[in-house]
Parts: structure tokens; C-alpha cells; sequence
């Protein structure tokens, strides 16, 4: 059975799209609207990877990262996001408990912005500055492995 | 001696001593301040020594030293007037009139013989005591007007002329009572003594009195100084500088010229208005500010252009002007008026330039502040824009990702299997995206043409109630329900296009911060004043601090969460734009957490010959 992805995103459009990129991969996609509907989900089933949206009503990114952190939820975290706030809100989303900092292999190769450059990654949270959806591709196959 | 004797002696000698010092003064300076004071002890001195002289025996009574002693009297009030006008404004006819009167005073005692009928001796004192009642008239006007040591020295003088009158008018009581021949005679000497020291020390004062007058007004500005730079305006501060120069000095007024590089000229500014001096000008405000040096001007001939600049200054004469410079930085010219000359004291050229570079220093502050406002300014649009190009980037990425994402997954999709139909969704969603990138660009643009003026193009007829139940059926939903209310339709002239943008920017706004949900209400209604629209939401509102700013360019809300609620901060700026170049005016009520109100104001244009206001 193929691995389950949630997708949290409140632009309809971008959330259809990621689904569908991803359910042309095979996986098994869920989606959610904002980030209330999202945490339902993960409590519903826990999914295998979620993407997740940063700017939204309701509950937000940093809402949903903090939420399954008090929860101890360990589920890893891509972020879609646009690429020049992707250093600082990985900062941020770090902030908010111990992370170990490394560097996976794909996400060096993927260079999918030029101003994502520096450490990208914890072992909960990826930050993917994913506009460019199938070079994010390979580092999601990477994760979910 | 009685004692009463020793008491006009006294009061004699008093006399004597103060007339040798004016004297002396009047002689080594002889300005017109100082003769006009010795000339009224000059002429006390004569009554006093011809009344010593009689008393000794060198003198017949009845002789030639009573004329003198009486001429003494009869010239005294109208050298009183004379000093008055050092300091205040006597008419120049009704200063020839009491000289004419003079001439016609002495005339009758030199030439009527003695017996003259005791009527003509009544109307002598008539002369005397109404002149001088005159002079204590104008007095007490001139101290009412006066300020700092000015009215302070006024204040002498008027005390003195009171004395003067009391003096003169008890002077026969002592004929009418006889028994209290001494008493009298004793009272008459102090009051004379009183009015003499009285004018002393309020038209010659001491210099050492005049600085102890003038220090509560200078302390009272000095202490003050500190302040001043933070004024909100240059004109405040200027103005303040000048009433505290006015105070200090004395006068009824001073006045600031600022230097203006670019058009080489002094710049007073007085309030209404505002008039320029050229620093070529032969006038002592130029010549200062050339020369960079206090200017005493004792009579000045004003051009029109001052006196029509302050009307206050139509009767001065005399000026005192000193530069402000700060190091090597000439900033203008503080200038201080008065009536009179001898209403400044010598030393006062000293306290003006004293005055005029603690101006130069709080000027400077101001110029500093200002600096230092302008960079914060300057930062702030900087930021403002960068936050700007922040948003306008994201927002114009979102559409792109899913424009450039699904392209991808066409092309995908049709390389696995080149058979498959059409991917309908995938256009369907693509041309959406594309249309609402075409949105964003166009914002761009509108806000470009807010600032040219150019938003709003042809009118034509339209129903604005129709246009808002437009805007409602498109954008309503359950969560967010969209009703109309007041009239039933407005038909007038106006930019359909622009009014349908303008109400779906409002209506998406209140949508877009009412993120928990609830109705919006547009109200359209015709009243005297035109048409009052009204975009009603039960919102997370606006700060009450942040409403000036929400329709410039890239302002958003403080409390507006960026990642909650994306946008560029351009739609109230185009709204804005819309309604003003439609002849109207838009509003805000807000309460922070209940909702906002967006009041728009548009003139009724029925038909297409109304002329719009805009």
C-alpha cells in the first residue's frame, strides 16, 4: 500500500494541484483547507508526510508545527512555501522545540530556489520552497522511503 | 527748622541731586530720552531755586523769580507729554495744541498784570491739571499695552504724573486751611519728591534696574528654550522665539526672518502671510544679515512691503535686528520693534544678539530634528516598499505556482499516454489562475494610475443598486452572507466599471477579515448631499490608530496578520482613488474586534450634462 500524503493548503487551486501531481505518483492523497481541518486529519489517520501551506486562515503553519509538537506527533513536515521566507520560518518552526539540524542528501541536489541554500532541514521539519512541484518530486520519494 | 521744613528741604535737595545726574546725563548722551528728562527737572529745578532764592531774600515775592517759578509750573505738564511720547503715542496735533496753549499760558502771565480777574488764573490751572490728567490718561493706556520691563517702567511713570496731579491740586489746600498750613506744605513736598523719583526710574531708569525688570521675562524664556525644538512646526517654533524675544526685550513685538538660500532673500512669516526681503535692500533686517552684526536703527522708514506686512509694526520707528547664525550657518534675522527709540536702552543691542543666537541654537535642533525625521521618513517608505514587493511577489507566485505546476502535469499526463482526452479540469483551473494573476497586474497598474489621476475614464448611466446586488449575488456565501438595503436603484452618470471594482474590493475585504464568518450589509441611499453608500462587517475591524494611514499605498493594518491575511495594501488605496476621482470622499468606523464600516460619500449625477465636482 502506498504511503498516505496530507496536504494543507487554503488556495483550492494549489491544494488540487499537489494532489493530483501527487496521485499521478501513486501516493495516496488527503486534503485539507486550513490548518483545524488539517490537525482532524492527522488525528483521523496518521499520514506518512504532510505538506503544508504556511499563510492561512483559521489555523496557520506555525499553528499546525506547534500543535504536533505538543503532541509528539513525529510525522516529517514539507513546507510549501515561497523561497525567500523559507530560511527564517524554518528558524521559527525550529524554534519551537529541540531540533536536530542535518542536511538530507536530496535537498541539496533539488536546489529548487536560489536563496535556499543554507541547512534545510531538521528531523521533523522540511522546509521546501516547492513553486517548482516536480523538482520537489525526488525529495518527497527521498522522505517517504 | 519745623520739621515740616526739613522735609521740603530734603525733598528740595532730592530734586537738586537727581537734576544734576540727568543733566549730566543729557549732556554726555544727549539723546532725546535723556534732554526730555532734564528738561522736566530742569524745570522743578527753576521752581525750587527761585522759591530758595525768594525765601533767602535774593528775590522780591510777587518779582521776577514768581514768573520764573510759575513759568517752571506752567511748562512742566507739557514736557510731561513730550516725555510720554518717548515712550508711547501722543497725536502730533494735540501736541502742538498743548504747545499752543503753553504759548498762550506764558503769555497771559508775562503780560497781564497782576490783578489779573481770578477766572484767567482759574483756567492757567484748568491748563495744568488737564494736561496733565492727559498725560496720566495715556500713561495708563500705554502700561496697559506694554509688556515686561517696558511696562514696568510705564507703570513708574504713570504713578508718577498721579503723584504729580496730587501734588499740584493739594498745593493751594494749604491757603484754604490755614491751621494746617505745615501739614499741607509737607504733603505737597512728598508727593512732589514721589512724582520726581517716580519719573527717574521710569524714563531713565538705572542700568542696573532695567536688567532686574527685564530678567522674569528672559528667565522665564530662557527656561523654556529647552522645549521649543519640539514644536511641531518651524512656524511654531518661530513664533514662540518671537513672543519670548518681544517679552524679554520689552516690546509689542519681534519678528524672525528666516533666510531662504534658493531665493536669496529674509522670509518673514506672519501667520496670514508671509513677505520676503531682498538682504540688497538699504533696511536694517538686510544690513544685519550682510554685515552679521546687531543693528540699532532709531528711526527707520519702513517700505510698504513691511508696513502692509504687519500692522502691528506701522508705528515703529525704531528697530533693533541681530543675525541668527549657527557657526557658519546664517539662518535670518531677529528683529525687534518698537514705537519709540528711547524705549530701548543701550545695552539692549547686546540682550537682542544674546536672544537671536539662542534662537540660532533652537532653530538648528529644529533643523536636526527635522534631518533626522526625513531619514526615519524616508526609511519607512523604503520598508514600506520592500514589504510591498514581499507581498506583490507572493501574491503574484500563488496563481504562478498552480499555472506553472499544472502545465507540468499536463505534459506529464500526456507523455505517459499521448491518447488521453483533454484534461478539462486542468484548463478550467489554469485560465482561473491566469485571470486572477490578470487581476493582481491590473491592481499594479490601477495604483499607477491612482497617482496619475487617470482611474476613472468615461461615464455612462448605470444603476448603482443594481451594480451592488451584482457585486452581492458574485461574492455572498453562506458564510459570508451579502444583503442590500435603503433604496431601490439610483440611476446617475458614473464609471460602471470602476463603482463594480470599487464595491467587489470592498465587499472581498470585508470578507477576507471576517475569517470567522458573518454578514455584510451594503446600504445604498439618496439624500441633499447625494449618494451615501455604506460597506458594513462584523470583523476583526481596524485599530483606530491605523485609519489615517489605510488608504496610502502599501499600508496595511497592525492588526492584520500577514500570513493570515495576505495582500498588497493596494485595494483601499485604489478604492480611494475610485471614489475621489468620482468627486467623493471615503470613510472608516471601526471597532477593533466588532467590524468595520466603509462610509462612501458620491455626488448624484442624474443626467449626463452634470458636471462632476472632482
Amino acid at each position: 500500500m502506498q504511503p498516505d500524503i496530507l496536504v494543507i493548503d487554503d488556495d483550492s487551486a494549489i491544494l488540487m494541484t499537489v494532489a493530483d501531481i501527487l496521485s499521478d505518483e501513486g501516493y495516496r492523497v488527503r486534503t485539507a483547507a486550513n490548518g483545524v481541518e488539517g490537525l482532524a486529519a492527522i488525528e483521523q489517520q496518521r499520514p506518512a508526510l504532510i505538506l503544508l501551506d504556511m499563510r492561512m486562515p483559521i489555523l496557520d503553519g506555525w499553528g499546525v508545527a506547534r500543535v504536533l509538537r505538543e503532541q509528539g506527533i513525529s510525522v516529517p513536515l514539507v513546507v510549501m512555501t515561497a523561497a525567500q521566507d523559507a530560511r527564517r520560518w524554518a528558524a521559527e518552526i525550529n524554534a519551537l522545540g529541540p531540533g536536530d539540524w542535518r542536511c538530507p542528501h536530496p535537498f541539496k541536489t533539488v536546489r529548487p530556489a536560489r536563496s535556499f541554500t543554507g541547512c534545510c532541514a531538521t528531523d521533523q521539519v522540511v522546509m521546501l520552497p516547492c513553486s517548482r512541484w516536480l523538482l520537489c518530486l525526488p525529495a518527497i520519494r527521498k522522505l517517504l522511503r | 527748622m519745623t520739621a515740616d521744613q526739613l522735609l521740603t528741604y530734603l525733598s528740595w535737595a532730592i530734586f537738586m541731586m537727581i537734576f544734576s545726574v540727568v543733566m549730566v546725563q543729557a549732556i554726555r548722551r544727549p539723546s532725546r530720552a535723556h534732554v526730555d528728562i532734564a528738561l522736566v527737572f530742569g524745570s522743578t529745578a527753576l521752581v525750587i531755586v527761585t522759591a530758595t532764592a525768594t525765601q533767602a531774600g535774593f528775590l522780591k515775592p510777587g518779582g521776577i523769580g514768581s514768573y520764573l517759578a510759575a513759568s517752571g509750573i506752567l511748562a512742566l505738564p507739557y514736557l510731561l507729554v513730550r516725555l510720554v511720547d518717548d515712550i508711547a503715542i501722543v497725536s502730533a496735533q494735540l501736541r502742538r495744541g498743548i504747545e499752543l496753549l503753553l504759548m498762550i499760558a506764558l503769555a497771559v502771565l508775562w503780560f497781564m498784570p497782576l490783578d489779573r480777574p481770578a477766572w484767567i488764573n482759574g483756567l492757567l490751572l484748568l491748563y495744568v491739571i488737564g494736561v496733565l490728567a492727559y498725560v496720566v490718561a495715556i500713561s495708563i493706556q500705554a502700561t496697559r499695552q506694554a509688556r515686561g520691563v517696558t511696562r514696568r517702567r510705564l507703570t513708574a511713570m504713570t504713578l508718577g504724573s498721579l503723584f504729580l496731579v496730587l501734588n499740584l491740586s493739594t498745593s493751594s489746600f494749604g491757603t484754604w486751611f490755614p491751621d494746617q498750613v505745615a501739614f499741607w506744605r509737607g504733603f505737597t513736598d512728598v508727593l512732589g519728591l514721589a512724582a520726581g523719583v517716580s519719573y527717574l526710574i521710569g524714563f531713565a531708569p538705572p542700568r542696573w534696574l532695567r536688567r532686574a525688570w527685564q530678567e522674569p521675562e528672559l528667565r522665564a524664556f530662557l527656561s523654556r528654550a529647552a522645549t521649543l525644538p519640539q514644536l511641531p512646526s518651524t512656524t511654531a517654533i518661530v513664533q514662540a522665539l518671537q513672543q519670548g524675544a518681544a517679552s524679554s526685550v520689552g516690546i509689542a513685538q519681534a519678528r524672525i526672518g528666516l533666510w531662504d538660500e534658493a531665493t536669496q532673500t529674509l522670509t518673514f512669516d506672519q501667520g496670514d502671510r508671509t513677505f520676503s526681503l531682498s538682504i540688497d535692500e538699504d533696511m536694517p533686517m538686510a544690513r544685519s544679515f550682510r554685515l552679521q552684526r546687531a543693528i540699532f536703527s532709531p528711526n527707520t522708514h519702513y517700505s510698504e512691503a513691511i508696513h502692509q506686512a504687519s500692522s502691528e509694526a506701522k508705528v515703529a520707528t525704531a528697530v533693533l535686528v541681530a543675525p541668527i547664525t549657527a557657526g557658519a550657518r546664517r539662518l535670518g534675522v531677529l528683529v525687534a520693534y518698537a514705537p519709540r527709540a528711547p524705549i530701548f536702552a543701550d545695552d539692549d543691542l547686546a540682550l537682542i544678539q544674546l536672544l537671536a543666537d539662542q534662537a540660532a541654537v533652537i532653530l538648528e535642533s529644529r533643523t536636526l530634528i527635522d534631518a533626522a525625521a526625513r531619514i526615519h521618513a524616508r526609511e519607512e517608505a523604503a520598508r514600506l516598499k520592500e514589504d510591498f514587493l514581499s507581498a506583490a511577489a507572493h501574491d503574484l507566485k500563488t496563481p504562478l505556482t498552480t499555472l506553472v505546476a499544472r502545465a507540468q502535469l499536463m505534459e506529464r499526463r500526456a507523455l505517459r499516454d499521448p491518447s488521453l482526452p483533454a484534461d478539462q479540469v486542468s484548463i478550467r483551473m489554469m485560465i482561473t489562475e491566469a485571470q486572477r494573476l490578470k487581476r493582481l497586474v491590473l491592481d499594479l497598474l490601477d495604483a499607477t494610475r491612482v497617482e496619475q489621476g487617470q482611474l476613472v475614464g468615461p461615464r455612462e448611466e448605470v444603476d448603482l443598486v443594481m451594480v451592488a446586488q451584482e457585486t452581492c449575488a458574485r461574492l455572498g456565501t453562506a458564510r459570508h452572507p451579502c444583503t442590500i438595503e435603503g433604496e431601490h436603484s439610483i440611476v446617475g452618470y458614473y464609471d460602471q466599471q470602476r463603482i463594480a471594482q470599487l464595491l467587489d474590493n470592498l465587499v472581498e475585504n470585508a470578507i477576507k477579515y471576517s475569517p470567522d464568518g458573518g454578514p455584510i450589509t451594503l446600504s445604498l441611499r439618496r439624500d441633499t448631499l447625494g449618494v451615501h453608500l455604506s460597506i458594513t462587517d462584523q470583523g476583526i475591524g481596524i485599530p483606530a490608530e491605523d485609519i489615517p494611514q489605510l488608504f496610502t499605498r502599501f499600508h496595511r493594518g497592525t492588526n492584520v496578520d500577514d500570513r493570515r491575511f495576505p495582500g498588497m495594501g493596494l485595494g483601499l488605496f485604489i478604492c480611494k482613488g475610485i471614489v475621489e476621482q468620482h468627486g467623493g470622499q471615503i470613510s472608516i468606523q471601526s471597532q477593533p474586534g466588532k467590524g468595520s464600516t466603509f462610509n462612501i460619500r458620491l455626488p448624484y449625477v442624474p443626467s449626463e450634462v452634470a458636471t462632476y465636482a472632482a
